[in-house]
């Protein structure tokens, strides 16, 4: 694990913001962390990058406490904050530049570094433009490869996608699915749940301080009790009730409604049981045109999590 | 300038590059340039109108007073442009950066006080040479122009010690700077009230008692930069002991020594260690209340 994070809680005062936060972030990952406004996650951000003391808890980062060596963990991880400012009248080159010696990399091989880096990020064409002139997707993305100039294990995104347009967000995403190819651990938050939903591993999910679900979507949606639905296309009408017993045999439909020429329901099986019933329909003699299997989006499953009353685990 | 590896690390480099990039630094030194070589100019006229050399005359007197007024202007600016270190980076949104990084908050802090510190010394070094002059005129020797930079060192990273304090303690560089003229300008006052309290009593233990006092002068007057400095110019024109002149026997001696130059390193520790922890958030104190 490269992060993990032990009973972490957080007072302000008498509040309680974060409470007994158990997760973790494999390599090679992406952790979306989600929640409402004031949940925590960024309180439990800045504790897991050191700009804040947790009241009680541990953070592990690839092995080491957090509270007994602040400085070791702060060369295995890069941060992205939600809001940071940039210095006047640099380049964007001088910006790396200078985030490389606040994080002793050597000089030799730096300028290649650099401009892999911006490459990734796709400023290759940005390298000697000031850096207050560049817009905010630039910044986001300039701000990303700061965050890589040490090669760290661990990127700790606070919603990187806030304020970016449709295509930023979209050439962030696959940044993300290239660092996380390369192996990184990635540990993300956003309110843009349903592009978050499509690249992510698994999802932590906060509410009013307390992790109410963590897994992945497919493991939290069970939790909870919500199904899939897949809907048949038949070519014939006639065989709409065959076709509904044969499906409420599976053991693992719900209700079937008709739909037009379309047979719906609520499977809970995995892809190996949609499998079986579609075989188990064709050898039937159903004659299906189409099928499509319509998955819970992170959306959903946020709105479900969040709106049951009490903070109930949903893993 | 090449400043010794430990001591060197990205904020002071960082720092050092931006100033020496603004046309601030360009005005400054011209405008030094100008009032000095305006005072040494008139010290040149009056000595070739009156015949004078060595100790004592006007111009001298003069130029050695515009001296002064010169180093506290490098220093107040300095101590402005100080204030503005940290709490201008929280203003930008760029602290949690450098906390996040390899630089450990001591480094944050040294690497701010140590531009600010080279920027003044550089201005002040780069008009030396018209310093010079003061051999001819004020009959300033070179152990007092040694005194004179320990002095004047010692008092500028104190006064930029407590601007990056009050940087580092508040959020707005308007606050900063504030608190930091208000220091400056209280530090004087309240030496200059000691000093006159210490004067009267001084009379009144001589008058009524007949008790003469075991000092020349008020020994709090070192701790004031505008008084230390005159005192150290008229020790060395008029011929009297100041900093290291003196012979170490002599408690008086031992004062200036101690008021000038001990207090304010002190001072500047503390500020530092203030400071220092004031931008540690894992030293901060401002956590948790808990049940």
């Amino acid at each position: 694990m490269l992060l993990s994070t032990d009973s972490l809680t957080k007072y302000y005062n008498k509040f309680l913001a974060l409470s007994n936060l158990s997760m973790s972030v494999d390599e090679g990952s992406i952790v979306g962390f989600v929640g409402p406004n004031g949940a925590g996650k960024t309180t439990a951000m800045r504790i897991m990058v050191t700009l804040m003391k947790a009241s009680s808890g541990e953070v592990f980062i690839d092995g080491i406490p957090l509270s007994k060596d602040p400085r070791a963990v702060r060369g295995r991880f890069g941060y992205v904050p939600d809001f940071f400012g940039v210095y006047a009248a640099i380049t964007s080159e001088e910006y790396l530049n200078f985030y490389a010696d606040a994080n002793s990399v050597p000089k030799e091989g730096r300028e290649e570094l650099i401009d892999g880096l911006l490459e990734l990020v796709n400023l290759s064409d940005k390298k000697d433009a000031d850096v207050n002139l560049l817009s905010r997707g630039m910044k986001q993305r300039l701000c990303l490869a700061r965050s890589l100039l040490h090669d760290p294990k661990l990127l700790i995104l606070d919603e990187p996608a806030s304020g970016l347009d449709a295509q930023s967000r979209l050439e962030l995403k696959y940044i993300l699915q290239a660092l996380k190819s390369r192996g990184k651990g990635i540990l993300i938050s956003s309110h843009i749940l349903p592009e978050l939903g499509e690249y992510c591993d698994k999802v932590v999910i906060l509410k009013q301080g307390v992790k109410v679900a963590e897994g992945s979507l497919e493991e939290i949606s069970r939790a909870i009790g919500r199904k899939a639905k897949i809907s048949f296309t038949l070519i014939d009408p006639d065989q709409f009730e065959d076709a509904a017993t044969l499906i409420k045999m599976s053991g693992r439909a719900g209700n079937v409604f008709k739909k037009e020429m379309n047979l719906e329901t609520e499977f809970t099986g995995s892809e190996e049981d949609i499998a079986a019933l579609i075989y188990t329909l064709v050898t039937g003699g159903i004659k299906i045109s189409g099928v499509s299997h319509t998955k819970e989006t992170l959306e959903e499953i946020f709105m479900e999590v969040i709106e049951n009353e009490g903070p109930g685990k949903a893993e | 300038m090449k400043v010794p590896e430990k001591l060197n690390n990205a904020v002071l480099t960082f720092g050092m590059e931006r100033r020496m990039k603004r046309i601030s630094t360009l005005i400054l030194l011209l405008v030094g340039i100008f009032v000095v070589g305006i005072g040494l100019i008139s010290g040149i006229a009056e000595s070739m109108v009156l015949g004078v050399f060595g100790g004592g005359s006007d111009a001298a007197i003069g130029y050695v007073l515009l001296s002064v007024a010169l180093f506290f202007v490098v220093a107040l600016f300095s101590a402005l442009s100080a204030a503005g270190e940290i709490s201008g980076e929280k203003s930008r949104q760029t602290l949690d950066l450098l906390i996040c990084s390899q630089l450990t908050p001591r480094q944050i802090i040294s690497g701010k006080l140590l531009s600010n510190f080279l920027y003044a010394m550089l201005i002040t070094v780069i008009m030396f040479p018209l310093y010079a002059v003061l051999y001819l005129f004020g009959g300033f020797t070179p152990l007092g122009a040694a005194e004179f930079i320990a002095y004047m060192l010692v008092h500028v990273f104190c006064i930029l010690s407590i601007a990056i304090f009050f940087s580092a303690k508040v959020k707005k560089t308007a606050a900063a700077t504030v608190l930091t003229i208000v220091t400056y300008v209280g530090w004087a006052a309240a030496n200059g009230i000691l000093a006159l309290i210490w004067l009267a009593v001084e009379n009144y233990l001589s008058y009524t008692y007949s008790v003469n006092s075991f000092f020349t002068y008020p020994p709090i007057l070192w701790l004031n930069q505008a008084t230390g400095f005159v005192m150290l110019f008229a020790g060395q024109i008029g011929g009297w002991s100041s900093l290291f002149t003196g012979t170490l026997e002599t408690f008086e001696a031992l004062i200036p020594l101690i008021l000038g130059i001990v207090i304010p390193v002190v001072v500047s520790i503390l500020c530092i260690r203030g400071a220092t922890k004031a931008v540690d958030p894992m030293k901060s104190k401002k956590t948790s209340g808990g049940i």
